[in-house]
């Protein structure tokens, strides 16, 4: 968690610099962005960034049901 | 022997006749009874008595056995109630022989139903899949993921506008297209799940058509959606023959 406040600093302070955890890299790249949209606004609130927020939050939650719902699709045609 | 001797003589032997008529008929009534009887028990036993057909054959044979019991316990006392009987079990005989050919047409039924039946769970395995569950979250999914493969692209014909890694990107940048950019992007994401969605109805939809064939029956198939799914599969391996080139 330290990790991921320390982040939200990170971001808001060096912006546009190329992000120095590693960890980061490894989430997909919805949710990397939608990280950083909040961490910005946490920082630096905004109404586009908010709306930004909010749309990415409904991509994210998107990804995640179509990955959800084809993995269970895809069970149930295993299992016949 | 005078002549009453010969007149009782002639009323018990057509009494003995009679009787022995009546006792063939009956057995014969009774053999045909029993068979129907026993095509009850191996219907209920099978347990095809739930299925439409099962249940058409044992309303038949319940039928024929009521009729079988009936003629059994009709009382015959005279050469004419015995030829009436006699007439009515060749009808009912002749009846049973309309009932086989009922069969018959039941059984080819049966056939046809049970085609039908592998061709529906066939179709319904292909449509039981909530279509709607997977498109929708992926158009959503597809709108936002088209304005990141726009800002992969942009960078790639102008590096330094954005980045891949949203780290590198200008955070303001990337909110404002995902604000201003996204009912652009929903329009080729719609285009892009509705083809697919029109692609894998059509699939189906083929091999529907050609697996109710093949078992030799009859499937209502939409020729337009087969078009559809066709014209889509075409435009879909140009374009990725033209990606292919180009790479």
């Amino acid at each position: 968690m330290n990790d991921f406040a320390e982040y939200l600093e990170y971001v808001s302070v060096i912006g546009h610099e190329p992000c120095k955890y590693e960890w980061f890299y490894s989430l997909p790249s919805p949710v990397r962005l939608l990280i950083h949209f909040v961490g910005t606004l946490y920082h630096e609130p905004g109404i586009i960034i908010l709306l930004a927020s909010i749309l990415c939050t409904v991509q994210v939650v998107a990804g995640t049901v179509f990955i959800i719902n084809f993995i269970k699709i895809l069970r149930e045609r295993i299992s016949g | 022997m005078d002549y009453n001797e010969v007149k009782d003589n002639a009323k018990f032997h057509g009494s003995t006749a009679l009787e022995m008529k009546k006792a063939k008929l009956y057995g014969e009534i009774d053999k045909c009874l029993s068979a129907c009887e026993r095509k009850i028990e191996v219907i209920e036993d099978s347990g095809l008595s739930t299925s439409p057909t099962g249940k058409a054959q044992l309303e038949i044979y319940t039928d024929m056995a009521s009729c079988y019991t009936d003629l059994l316990n009709t009382s015959v006392k005279n050469r004419k109630e015995l030829e009436d009987l006699e007439w009515l079990f060749n009808g009912g005989k002749l009846r049973e022989e309309e009932e086989i050919q009922k069969r018959y047409r039941l059984r080819k039924t049966e056939e046809y139903m049970e085609t039908q039946y592998v061709c529906d769970r066939y179709n319904t395995s292909m449509y039981e899949i909530d279509v709607e569950s997977l498109t929708k979250p992926l158009m959503i999914f597809l709108t936002f993921f088209i304005i990141q493969l726009f800002v992969m692209f942009m960078e790639r014909i102008d590096p330094g506008y954005a980045s891949w890694r949203p780290c590198e990107v200008d955070v303001h940048d990337y909110a404002l297209l995902y604000v201003i950019g996204w009912p652009f992007a929903f329009i080729p994401a719609y285009v892009i799940v509705k083809g697919l969605e029109v692609l894998l109805e059509g699939m189906a939809e083929w091999k529907l058509f050609k697996k109710t064939s093949e078992a030799g029956g009859k499937a209502s198939v939409s020729p337009g959606v087969i078009a559809n799914a066709a014209v889509y599969g075409i435009v879909l391996a140009k374009v990725f023959k033209k990606g292919k080139k180009r790479k």
